[in-house]
């Protein structure tokens, strides 16, 4: 059998062997608990720190800004419920995007089951939502906006650097699911007008379990969870440090390559379309690449079965996906493009491309010759 | 080295770790997703899960993966309050639950649900009966940690579960993180409707803990996102450390049958032994788990001891270890549990595991004595 061409890691990503040879040794060795008071403990308790300082540096945060969650899931939940809840009797008013990842959106669904009224705004045509279109959705009760940094369909960066400062002046709450976005975006986050950022370890090819609140200082938190102190009982519970350890290793390694990933998934990126449109095939390039993440591609192509395509396209080797892999178990259209367009042809049809480690030049060329082949004849 | 703080955390299973690292390589997929890869990764997703099932003896039961006990026991006390609100406000548990139950039910307290805290008798225990005694029509949940991390209290969860079957408004949890393949239940037959498991007391990792879900009884989920896991628990699934929890769970089961006996008389010994050195005192009941002996030494310091034995390369905890932050201050749970104040303030936890021998065993009674005369002479001087 060929080898099977992994273009989905927006969905998640392999674990870097460096990553993993940096958990390996707090597995089998230095297995304490971080809240013991021995050296088992204290040796963690070190760990856990020094990974947080690793974290800190790398997206411009302060110690204290940053609290270790299950995952982007619990992250993005924790910042709009302690946004929310906290501000409450200030307002009742929220203001989201249609776009959102479903960590963020049915967490704004969820509070207007609780009295909220929450607006979500809708996408331009290519997928972004403008700082100007968020000005205009303000109320004089409005707590909380948020906003996600990179979409994980279309890849599109949201204009979020604007949309805080409008906020920051008016003393309302901004968040941002930042989870697509640590892998090739700078963040210099305490300098920044945002709130709350919410991460995750296994998009950027660390271990699964693990993800990052960043809470601007003086920001509320409200724990959703209570019984240990850890995290200064924002967060309790024994600290999961090997994928801690393992989260800063991958982070830290994105520091480091940061530039060179951006430039190979953009020429990836630059190599496919130039296939695409030297072929015959129809197609629609969802987004504006110049204001997207470099490691994500969303193509539809009208005509096609998008199931059709994507089971050739299996049968090939190739692991793409229509939607996020939290939709994708659903077989619904992406929320996303159904917000972008009203051209059912269009948002019906997506494919999502996303590039990471290992992926080569060759890759790249004969995943766009795998589509263009099966779309053809689908079309 | 003598590590005999097993109750705050193990040290993984070679075999855990190999289940672990194997798993995140070949099925990194996203398990959501819907190519081969991600079908492949929730096949070993949903294998993990059936071997669970099977080892509990579990028909009717969602095995959810969460992030660790902390979030199980949260998820079961908020959700089901949440979810059984109209039915009554009242809510039982005991004075020795794990921090993850006791805050969590002083938080419902606080947000005006009813909340009874049952204490030990004078003998250390809770029976069946004074559990049940406290049931009201109002009871919508009744939550029994099986074994007391702090104490090794043994509480007779699966008595409990059967009485509670005459009360159908009230569901029952049990934190079962120290009973756990350890002093095995029945849990479907005793009526138990949640259980919380923490593998990385078992051998296991950190990071990945487990809650059965009677598939009847309902829960309002803490977390909104995808549609993972019946929509109860949404987020990535972590299909490496799932795996990792079901290996970890076989294995201490393995060991149960072969160890438990081993260890039921290491405890005994040392309890009895250290019973011998005058000024200690033994906190945990007779009817308490083998693997956690609770001894104090009124009048000396407690963190004192636990770093003279750690000198000697032997370590113990004072209490639990999500409790340390003030590390002088009581054990909460000893105070609660009746205990005067000299006493809970000088409390040692010793717990073990399979891994422990009765040559360790000799060698911490020798250590104890050891430091706890000298700290007398130290005193008397």
């Amino acid at each position: 059998m060929k080898r099977a061409i992994y273009m989905d890691h927006a969905a998640t990503a392999p674990v870097d062997r460096e990553v993993a040879e940096a958990m390996q040794p707090y597995m089998t060795e230095m297995y304490g608990n971080p809240s013991s008071i021995h050296q088992f403990g204290r040796q963690t308790r070190k760990a856990v720190d020094d990974a947080k300082e690793t974290m800190a540096s790398a997206i411009g945060a302060g110690y204290n800004e940053l609290i270790f969650t299950s995952g982007g899931t619990e992250a993005d939940n924790l910042a709009v419920f302690s946004a929310a809840y906290s501000r409450r009797d200030q307002g009742k008013h929220l203001i989201t995007t249609a776009i959102e990842h479903h960590a963020v959106l049915h967490a704004f669904n969820h509070l207007e089951t609780q009295g909220f009224d929450v607006t979500y705004l809708k996408p331009d045509e290519y997928g972004i939502v403008s700082a100007k279109a968020v000005e205009e959705a303000i109320t004089a009760e409005t707590t909380l906006v948020s906003v996600m940094y990179g979409n994980n369909e279309t890849g599109m960066i949201q204009p979020v650097l604007d949309i805080a400062e409008i906020l920051n002046d008016r003393g309302i709450l901004f968040h941002t699911d930042a989870v697509q976005a640590l892998g090739t975006e700078s963040f210099d986050l305490s300098a920044s007008p945002i709130d709350y950022a919410a991460f995750s370890a296994h998009k950027i090819n660390g271990p699964k379990g693990i993800g990052l609140l960043y809470v601007k200082e003086g920001a509320p938190v409200l724990p959703m969870f209570h019984g240990g102190e850890q995290e200064k009982k924002r967060r309790p519970g024994t600290e999961n440090v090997p994928a801690i350890v393992g989260f800063a290793a991958a982070v830290a390694k994105v520091s480091a390559e940061k530039e060179t990933r951006k430039s190979r998934y953009a020429a990836l990126k630059e190599d496919m379309l130039q296939r695409f449109s030297a072929s015959a095939v129809h197609y629609v390039v969802n987004g504006d690449q110049d204001r997207s993440l470099p490691h994500i591609l969303n193509i539809s192509f009208p005509g096609v079965n998008i199931e059709a395509l994507l089971m050739n396209l299996d049968m090939d080797g190739l692991a793409v996906s229509s939607g996020s892999a939290c939709t994708a178990g659903s077989v619904n259209p992406s929320h996303v493009l159904t917000a972008m367009t009203d051209d059912e042809a269009i948002s019906h049809t997506g494919l999502r491309i996303s590039f990471g480690l290992g992926n080569t030049n060759e890759d790249a060329a004969a995943a766009a010759e795998m589509i263009i082949r099966t779309v053809k004849r689908l079309q | 080295m003598i590590y005999f703080d097993q109750s705050a955390t193990t040290q993984p299973y070679p075999e855990v770790i190999s289940s672990y690292s194997e798993a995140a390589g070949r099925f990194f997929a996203n398990p959501a997703s819907l190519h081969p890869l991600g079908t492949e990764a929730e096949q070993v997703t949903e294998q993990a899960k059936e071997k669970i099932a099977r080892q509990f003896n579990l028909e009717n039961y969602d095995i959810l993966s969460v992030s660790g006990a902390t979030e199980a026991n949260n998820m079961v006390l908020q959700g089901a309050a949440q979810m059984y609100k109209n039915r009554g406000d009242h809510i039982v548990t005991t004075v020795l639950e794990h921090a993850s139950v006791y805050e969590t039910a002083k938080r419902l307290e606080s947000e005006g649900f009813r909340v009874t805290f049952v204490s030990p008798d004078d003998d250390g225990t809770i029976s069946a009966e004074k559990v049940i005694n406290e049931i009201t029509d109002q009871t919508i949940l009744v939550s029994v940690i099986h074994v007391s991390h702090e104490l090794g209290t043994i509480l007779p969860v699966e008595e409990i579960g059967r009485k509670i079957k005459d009360y159908p408004k009230a569901r029952f949890h049990v934190d079962h993180v120290q009973g756990a393949c350890k002093l095995p239940i029945n849990i479907e037959k005793s009526g138990i409707d949640y259980v919380s498991l923490s593998p990385h007391k078992l051998h296991g990792l950190k990071g990945s803990g487990l809650l059965f879900k009677r598939k009847s009884a309902l829960l309002k989920p803490q977390m909104n996102g995808g549609g993972q896991q019946g929509a109860n628990r949404p987020g990535t699934e972590n299909t490496a450390g799932l795996a990792a929890a079901a290996k970890a769970l076989r294995i201490s089961e393995e060991n149960r049958g072969a160890y438990v006996n081993d260890i039921r008389r290491l405890n005994e010994y040392l309890s009895s032994e250290l019973a011998k050195i005058p000024g200690v005192e033994i906190n945990s009941p007779e009817n308490r788990s083998p693997f956690i002996l609770n001894v104090s030494v009124p009048g000396m310091k407690a963190e004192a001891i636990v770093q003279s034995l750690a000198k000697k390369d032997i370590y113990i905890s004072t209490k639990s270890a999500c409790s340390s932050n003030d590390i002088h201050a009581p054990s909460r749970i000893l105070a609660e549990a009746g205990f005067e104040h000299k006493r809970a303030s000088s409390a040692l936890r010793l717990s073990m595991s399979y891994k422990n021998s009765m040559d360790e065993v000799c060698e911490v009674i020798q250590a104890m004595n050891r430091v706890v005369s000298e700290m007398k002479e130290v005193k008397n001087s």
